[in-house]
């Protein structure tokens, strides 16, 4: 089937519901004020009618938190963050690795052979267990012996950091691939500079690739978002260890120090995080950001199946016949390794 | 021989890639010992805050290089190994291996579950006809992309609405110190690599179909049933194999979150509450993984290259 991936339901369908939770979230942050927090449920003439948090209604679909606040709002609050955190993490992992990886294919050839199977141990332990056994001394065990800059950076850098190794290995491959293809061995033969061949033969073949595997990475992070939010590690905040501390990190929305935690804003992993430890208490609190999760990895994983459909119709045109002179069946794990990964 | 050597070779480096990944808050952090000790102090009530102490963070790779060695010496007195819980150390190694086992037992028996599951599963999709077929894989194409904790708090919250409504207790949910749960986990844990290999050995037998064996095998008039179980799944074994190993990777973090959310002892939940303050048991729980793991791949790759079900250009380790 022809269809350019902007023209297929999937994509489209993708793109809107990312573009509104984004935008509806980026408009209910600047109009919101917060409600002054709250133990009590109150009725219309001041009469206490119950506790927070309260349970899913018609009036809260996902129902309250601790304070009294709206969990649809919150999560919608929190959306901005999340999901920007995702584009920076993402862009950062492909662009460092396609560094890297070009590296590995030209410098450091020789050493190329002796990566994988270092890189080859990352397969043998969960993503999230590394970023938590990386960060948690920073962020949780010892956090009050560290500087806040410290602590909002090193997040950032160890969700970057453990899916570099695998994801440079993945683009030097795609390199050392396309220089065995006749193109590039003619326009190295007819005096291409490196440069040229970089932007007219190389990039060409790798940009879809790319595209494909920054969306496979947005799903990948926003799967690891849920699961250290389950393990109590976020973005926006930390989770306070032994000792209550009054840091926070810049403009706090609110606070629960009873919970053992601070916050600055409400991305979705820390109101996971939240959720999990009143999991026996009040365990609908916890669908509110799981729900969201859902939503945008299903939305993500539509744009990508709209840019491999695209991109297999692209390569189809190229390929080479069979001996039986119909044309060799690709099966869609064919051209990404990797089915999904662990995280 | 040759073979054998690069295994081997590859084997020990893999067990430094462990050892990089397991030591790298030491590549960041120099001084755990004065901030351990604050901890204690906190945690014996002698002290109340530890504002005063300021630690910083730099690129230390001396640092980093000398407790993998320091790490790599520990490994040889494994017996005497301790780790900080609650401001004193503890033994490790009686309850870690018996956390180990019980872990093992969940993960295997789901991998393995799932693999026979999945292979019951896909042979019913298989023989259906065409338009019921589509449509099971888009469900199931759906399912794969749902994250693994929804699916999981999903099953968790269906198991106890039916316990609630009909009061008849089919599965334990909850565990104690002393009475572990393994149905139910093992179950939950099951579910997903059955929906991925299920999905994957669908592409792969539809692949299969128009091969020339199979409509040989067709005009001599075997049933089709006996195509799939006799000719087809033996020529399919070989490309799941080499799925396998992501397959196991992500079941293996699903096990994570799994013994998170129903609150188990596991081995996995033990390295996330203590390894943050003692790193050296990261080093440990990836060896016990990745050691009999690796037996085990490099066992059923020498078996399947024999067998010829394995193409040498897609090797896997």
């Amino acid at each position: 089937m022809k269809i350019a991936f902007y023209k297929n339901p999937l994509f489209i369908l993708g793109i809107l519901i990312i573009a509104t939770v984004f935008i509806s979230s980026i408009y209910i942050n600047k109009n919101y004020t917060p409600k002054p927090p709250s133990y009590w449920v109150y009725n219309h003439s001041g009469l206490v009618i119950g506790t927070n948090p309260q349970k899913p209604s018609s009036r809260h679909l996902l129902g309250t938190n601790h304070f009294g606040a709206d969990v649809v709002t919150l999560l919608l609050l929190g959306a901005k963050f999340t999901l920007t955190a995702m584009f920076i993490i993402g862009l950062l992992r492909v662009f460092l690795s396609l560094f890297l990886g070009f590296l590995l294919s030209t410098i450091f050839k020789p050493l190329k052979k002796l990566v994988y199977p270092v890189v080859d141990s990352l397969h043998f332990a969960p993503a999230a267990l590394i970023i938590y056994t990386i960060t948690a001394p920073f962020l949780i065990v010892y956090s009050w012996a560290f500087d806040n800059h410290i602590k909002t950076f090193f997040i950032y850098f160890s969700l970057t950091l453990v899916a570099l190794p695998s994801i440079s290995l993945f683009i030097s491959d795609e390199i050392d691939h396309l220089r065995k293809e006749e193109f590039i061995q003619s326009a190295k033969l007819l005096g291409g500079g490196i440069f040229h061949q970089i932007r007219n033969h190389y990039w060409p073949h790798l940009k879809p690739k790319l595209i494909i595997l920054v969306t496979q990475h947005f799903i990948q992070i926003m799967l690891l978002f849920a699961h250290l939010g389950l393990l109590g590690l976020f973005l926006s905040g930390t989770q306070v260890g032994a000792v209550s501390t009054t840091t926070t990190l810049g403009s706090v929305s609110h606070q629960s120090h009873e919970n053992g935690f601070t916050f600055s804003g409400n991305d979705w992993g820390g109101m996971l995080a939240e959720a999990k430890n009143d999991f026996m208490l009040y365990p609908w609190l916890i669908w509110g950001p799981c729900l969201s999760f859902t939503i945008v990895i299903l939305s993500l994983t539509g744009i990508l199946e709209s840019f491999k459909s695209n991109f297999k119709f692209r390569r189809k045109r190229h390929r080479k016949r069979s001996e039986l002179g119909k044309p060799a069946v690709i099966s869609e794990n064919d051209f990404i390794p990797e089915i999904k990964t662990g995280t | 021989m040759y073979k054998w050597m690069t295994k081997i070779l590859h084997f020990l480096l893999t067990i430094l890639g462990i050892f990089m990944i397991s030591n790298l808050p030491y590549l960041f952090i120099e001084n755990f010992k004065p901030v351990q000790m604050i901890l204690t102090m906190i945690y014996s009530g002698e002290l109340n805050n530890g504002s005063f102490l300021y630690s910083d963070v730099g690129f230390k790779p001396w640092n980093y290089f000398h407790h993998m060695y320091m790490t790599f010496l520990d490994l040889f007195h494994l017996t005497g190994q301790t780790y900080f819980v609650l401001g004193h150390q503890e033994r490790v190694f009686p309850t870690f291996f018996n956390d180990y086992l019980y872990s093992m037992i969940i993960f295997c028996g789901a991998l393995l579950l799932g693999v026979i599951f999945s292979g019951i599963l896909s042979l019913i999709i298989i023989l259906l006809p065409l338009r019921l077929k589509n449509f099971i894989k888009i469900f199931f194409k759906l399912m794969q992309s749902v994250p693994d904790i929804f699916l999981i708090l999903v099953i968790q919250g269906l198991v106890i609405l039916f316990i609630q409504t009909t009061g008849w207790k089919v599965f334990k949910v909850y565990g104690g110190y002393n009475d572990p749960i393994y149905a139910l986990p093992m179950l939950c844990l099951a579910l997903l690599p059955t929906i991925f290999i299920t999905f994957f050995l669908l592409g792969l037998l539809e692949d299969q179909e128009n091969e020339l064996y199979v409509e040989l095998a067709k005009t001599k008039g075997i049933r089709k049933s006996m195509i799939y179980i006799k000719h087809i799944y033996r020529n399919v074994l070989g490309s799941l194999f080499i799925h396998f190993k992501s397959i196991f990777w992500f079941t293996l973090s699903s096990l994570l979150m799994i013994e998170v959310i129903f609150g188990i002892n596991g081995f996995l939940f033990f390295i996330y509450r203590y390894a943050p303050e003692t790193p050296k048991l990261m080093t440990f729980a990836l060896l016990m993984i990745f050691i009999p793991f690796f037996i085990l791949f490099t066992l059923i790759q020498a078996f399947l290259e024999k067998k010829g079900m394995l193409s040498h250009e897609n090797s896997l380790l």
